[in-house]
């Protein structure tokens, strides 16, 4: 092509000569796992002390065989522009980000697990619980990264096992920001942007019935969730997910919702007054009644301890639910047993 | 971030001071007669970033976003050395994602092939493929060292003129008039205290930010420096809110009354 027809190939040849390769840094030891937006792979950094990370490569986009350019997506640029903004023990972070070949490759420091392995390392090999002080300790470092982020005006909006990370160290580690957003001012409201947020068994009630307007404290009930995961090795509520219909409309999740009744009860109005106004009001009035049981999980799950912070996360109205500010000052994490480190 | 000014990439990589700026320049420089001509082109190219995204039914903070990742890029680069018009289209289709406002690429091609080839213009190049328009946003992002959030005063002009609805006392920006000191009584945030500007001062302040984007002033001061700024030349030249400060006995006006400020 001539010059005059592409005037940046001058700046492009410049930009690709000074840019440094993946690989003139890295070592790629291995593939961790693939997810929708890509796959993570281990590496160890050649600089320096050799320090193992992640790198996050996103999926490039195929038209046929031939890798092009069509755009990064919106969940990369969530990604990148809030990882580039933050910093906190307890979120993970963002080393550098590398641009090459039509590829993202985002490079994390290295945490050796997740809390899905966690979980499945007590159920399948030790077969036994997750201690009470081990537990509390888990959940308090979770609460203290999600109160960074939110004092930071950024939801989560996918909390659950696979997307909480753990060092060697024990140290906890919040990942995954791809479906996150700020919240401060936005130019529209969030159901606007994203019709579908959190996956299915982490999804808040007033998600699931169609709210149109939510905030903060869906990440806390996911959190309540993976707090009662962590007590019992299993989904507290594994509903079924009801796929989007051929017009992309988004169904009433009414297996979901029946799994959460049937241990929390049906919301009153008078506990949850914004209830009848949501969009799946009607839907959920039909499900049959039922009573709320959690003490009766907690105590049967050897967590009678952890059920009034269970109680407190899992309020219906979003409004009276346990903010991570308060949830860090919860008694549970001052009553024996006390939170240890790992 | 999102309330922590000093804590953010804006901050801590993006500003700089005007020799610094004047540097980047260096090169374009050879190609003009008056050094003024450079600001001519900065003037230029802001208002058809705002063209362009006013076009693409883009919010003024999403341009106000993008006219930022144009000044930030030429921070690194030359006109001379590029093509400032495909990287416009870029900082418009990048800043509407990075303002969760997102456009079609499709659009963006489509508008700005529009736009720029128009007798005003008559840039009939702008290739009409979106794989070139995504290569350029590949490039841009990279130059842009990967920070898409900016800062605008907008937001101080607002919450000091309280418009920020209910949220205004408990999310006051931290960095921002003291915000974020936890401690002691506190008058910014509460409602009290709060700036009175008429509708039509209000509007005027926000004309002189819109303004200031014209410049390389985003590059230099902090946006809430501006917003003040703003603030006060509104003061000045909004004729009753001027007029109504003189006559008003509680308010030391000395000052004003010596600068003598005349709208032009
Ligand atoms: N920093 C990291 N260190 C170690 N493993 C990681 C790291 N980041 C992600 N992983 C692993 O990769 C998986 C997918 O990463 P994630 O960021 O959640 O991407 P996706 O958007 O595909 O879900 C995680 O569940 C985790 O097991
Ligand atoms: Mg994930």
């Amino acid at each position: 092509m001539p010059l005059s027809q592409d005037p940046m190939r001058y700046y492009r040849s410049k930009r690709d000569q000074q840019r440094p390769r993946v690989t003139d840094k890295y070592t790629i030891l291995g593939f961790i796992s693939s997810g929708t937006y890509g796959r993570v792979y281990k590496a160890r950094s050649k600089e320096g002390d050799g320090r193992i990370h992640a790198i996050k490569k996103f999926k490039p986009d195929k038209e046929g065989d031939v890798i092009t350019y069509t755009g990064i997506s919106q969940s990369a640029i969530r990604e990148i522009a809030l990882n580039r903004e933050i910093s906190h023990e307890n979120v993970v972070e963002l080393k550098e980000v590398i641009l090459e070949d039509k590829s993202i490759y985002m490079v994390f420091e290295y945490a050796e697990h997740d809390f899905l392995q966690v979980i499945h390392h007590h159920s399948q090999t030790l077969r036994s619980s997750i201690s009470a002080p081990v537990l509390k300790s888990l959940s308090y470092q979770l609460l203290n990264g999600l109160l960074y982020l939110h004092d930071a005006h950024i939801i989560h909006r996918d909390l659950k096992p696979a997307n909480i990370l753990i060092t060697s160290n024990g140290i906890v580690k919040i990942g995954d920001l791809g479906l996150a957003r700020l919240t401060y001012q936005p130019l529209q409201p969030l159901f606007a942007g994203d019709k579908v947020v959190v996956t299915i068994w982490y999804r808040a009630p007033e998600l699931l019935l169609g709210a149109k307007h939510y905030n903060k404290s869906v990440d806390m009930w996911a959190i309540g969730c993976v707090v009662a995961e962590l007590a019992s090795l299993r989904p507290i509520f594994k509903g079924e997910e009801a796929k989007l219909d051929s017009k992309k409309n988004v169904p009433f999740q009414k297996d979901q919702f029946l799994k959460i009744i049937d241990i929390l009860g049906t919301p009153e109005e008078r506990e949850w007054p914004g209830v009848k106004d949501m969009p799946e009001y009607l839907n959920m009035k039909r499900l049959d009644r039922n009573d709320n049981k959690l003490y009766s999980w907690c105590s049967k799950t050897n967590f009678a301890h952890g059920h009034e912070f269970l109680k407190q996360t899992f309020a219906y109205d979003p409004d009276k639910r346990l903010t991570a500010r308060d949830a860090l000052r919860h008694k549970w994490f001052q009553e024996d047993p006390k939170p240890t480190t790992k | 971030m999102a309330t922590d000014y000093w804590a953010s990439s804006h901050y801590k990589r993006w500003i700089f001071d005007r020799a610094t700026i004047k540097q980047a320049r260096a090169l374009d420089l050879q190609y003009v007669e008056d050094p003024e001509y450079i600001d001519f082109l900065g003037i230029f190219f802001a208002n058809l970033i705002s063209k362009l995204g006013k076009k693409l039914s883009m919010r003024q903070r999403a341009i106000a976003t993008a006219t930022v990742f144009f000044r930030r890029f030429y921070m690194k680069n030359a006109y001379c050395e590029t093509d400032p018009f495909i990287v416009i289209a870029a900082c418009c289709y990048v800043a509407a994602k990075a303002e969760e406002f997102p456009v079609h690429i499709k659009n963006v091609v489509t508008e700005a092939r529009l736009l720029f080839a128009n007798d005003e213009y008559g840039i009939k190049s702008f290739p009409s493929d979106n794989s070139k328009l995504a290569e350029m946003e590949f490039y841009l992002v990279d130059d842009l060292e990967c920070d898409l959030i900016a800062f605008h005063p907008y937001r101080t002009l607002m919450t000091l003129c309280g418009r920020e609805g209910s949220s205004v006392s408990h999310d006051t920006e931290a960095g921002e008039l003291g915000a974020g000191v936890q401690d002691g009584p506190r008058y910014w945030g509460t409602g009290e205290g709060k700036l009175e500007l008429q509708e039509s001062a209000l509007q005027m302040a926000w004309f002189i930010i819109n303004d200031t984007y014209r410049s390389d002033l985003c590059l230099i001061y902090p946006p809430h420096l501006i917003a003040i700024a703003a603030i006060y030349l509104t003061l000045v030249f909004h004729e009753s809110t001027h007029e109504s400060l003189k006559s008003a006995q509680s308010w030391q006006y000395t000052p004003f009354l010596a600068l003598k400020f005349k709208p032009s």
